[in-house]
């Protein structure tokens, strides 16, 4: 009975550490990564002329910090073994991240470039897309 | 007529949603799994 108790104890310690790193990791690279977009976000927020969001984000500065993001997720994915779910899910991240060079690539060379509010879109939806993935890509490289 | 912008957006909202959906579907999947089975790890065997 106590070897059992221990087994359990160390399988839920095993699964807490993994939460801990998930969370921490959340923590130091989603948020530190928009900390600079957010610091200009706050210096532009009493700027007269207002739209604030397209300002800040236009340009692609989220879309850097997007694409290391999804690139850290899918790197944690490299060294396993992919068959079934791990496969779909890894050959789907494997897609975003070409996607998201490509818009990165466009962002750089001034292909995107039409307009601002546009070009802010661009950057938030690749940005939401990339965090998602890049916690089920963790999740999937444990699992 | 769309501009080149808004169809890559369209495009790029299209691919992240269903690589998004499938993908933490997955996560999800895998999550439950590894909890019921710690779940029944913990059942005290008669």
């Amino acid at each position: 009975m106590p070897d059992q108790l221990s087994v359990g104890d160390s399988k839920n310690t095993g699964q807490a550490d993994e939460w801990d790193f998930l969370i921490r990791w959340i923590l130091f690279v989603i948020l530190v990564s928009v900390f600079p977009t957010g610091i200009g976000a706050l210096i532009t927020l009493g700027n007269p002329e207002g739209t604030i969001w397209p300002g800040v984000i236009g340009g692609g500065e989220l879309m850097v910090g997007a694409l290391a993001i999804v690139a850290d997720g899918a790197g944690s994915l490299i060294g396993k073994e992919f068959h079934g779910r791990r496969l779909l899910g890894a050959g789907l991240i494997v897609l975003w991240l070409l996607a998201m060079t490509t818009t990165v690539a466009l962002f750089i060379g001034h292909v995107i470039k039409e307009g601002l509010e546009l070009a802010a879109w661009t950057s938030t939806v690749s940005w939401i897309f990339s965090c998602l993935l890049g916690i089920a890509a963790k999740i999937v490289a444990k699992g | 007529m769309s501009s080149f912008q808004e169809i890559w957006l369209a495009l790029l909202t299209a691919v992240g949603a269903i690589a998004t959906t499938i993908t933490l579907a997955i996560a999800v999947q895998i999550v439950r799994e590894r909890d019921k089975g710690s779940t029944s790890e913990r059942k005290p065997h008669v």
